[in-house]
């Protein structure tokens, strides 16, 4: 995994966080390329636009999805790539600041393969990033 | 976090030697307080059913740890069936096999496995892997 780039996709409206994951996923651990996207509609479109500029190894190695956007939410996201045979095996992590019990157990039946809440310090962003790209990158195995 | 709540894992895996390593390794790192042991995805959807049933003996697993290559039902065909059940479908279900063969990686993650990691060789590979489980899912991520 180390020889390969790693590329992932972070579906998140908010510019702050989006500048928040990126720093920490920089520092913690080894992604070399992460596009933001602001909704739903925006992450469809980069995968098609990419599948057309790149071929074969368009995919994401990982998608990191908010919940709450305006346009096109997560869950909705979620459930059209978990149903696209070309994108189903990509796993999906859900990060929001929504920690109800619903959310939780809607988005694991919609197959995301983790759902954190979002950390409030930058230590705690750093530590959840670099936990994330250890569990990802060196203790599983990608598509 | 997770920490505090006492942690059921229901480890599928036929290999004897496997078993005693990685339940060694989940108790001796404080990461689950249960370690349930199934030997083939029969077993394992036995004692799912009788949590279904409410038999205080089989508490719903956290985590499930699963084999691919089983005698009986094997690890896809269970992974098939329990994203397919209501009750146990957000039950997050990794694969901890010896084959890292592609096609075993892609036909996992489309059945849904939350992880597929390559049975490490030795004793602390396997804690490292454990401890990296833990800190995932039990640290970080929010469960049902």
């Amino acid at each position: 995994m180390d020889s390969r780039r790693i590329k992932i996709l972070l579906v998140e409206d908010d510019i702050s966080d989006q500048k928040l994951v990126k720093k920490s996923l920089a520092e913690g651990m080894m992604c070399n390329e992460i596009f933001t996207v602001e909704s739903g509609e925006e992450a469809l479109e980069y995968l098609s636009r990419s599948k057309e500029a790149i071929g074969e190894n368009y995919r994401p190695h990982l998608i990191l999805l908010d919940l709450n956007m305006p346009g096109m939410g997560g869950k909705e996201f979620l459930r059209r790539i978990k149903s696209d045979d070309e994108l189903a095996a990509i796993p999906v992590v859900i990060l929001t600041t929504s920690d109800s019990e619903q959310d939780i157990t809607e988005s694991y039946k919609l197959h995301a393969a983790g759902y954190i809440k979002k950390p409030v310090t930058p230590e705690d962003f750093r530590y959840v990033m670099r936990t994330l790209g250890k569990y990802w990158f060196i203790t599983c195995k990608q598509t | 976090m997770g920490k505090l709540e006492p942690v059921t894992i229901l480890l599928v895996e036929d290999d004897r030697g496997d078993q005693k390593l990685i339940k060694r390794s989940l108790l001796e790192q404080k990461i689950a307080n249960e370690v349930v042991m199934a030997e083939s995805g029969e077993e394992a959807l036995d004692y799912l059913s009788r949590n279904k049933a409410g038999d205080s003996d089989c508490p719903q697993p956290n985590l499930i740890l699963l084999d691919l290559n089983m005698p009986g039902m094997g690890g896809k065909e269970f992974l098939r069936r329990i994203k397919a059940d209501d009750d146990h479908d957000t039950i997050p279900v990794v694969i901890l096999t010896t084959s890292d063969s592609e096609q075993d990686i892609i036909e996992s993650y489309k059945l849904h496995a939350a992880g597929y990691i390559k049975k490490p060789v030795t004793l602390r590979g396997f804690k490292e892997v454990m401890q990296s489980l833990e800190e995932y899912w039990f640290a970080i991520c929010k469960r049902t």
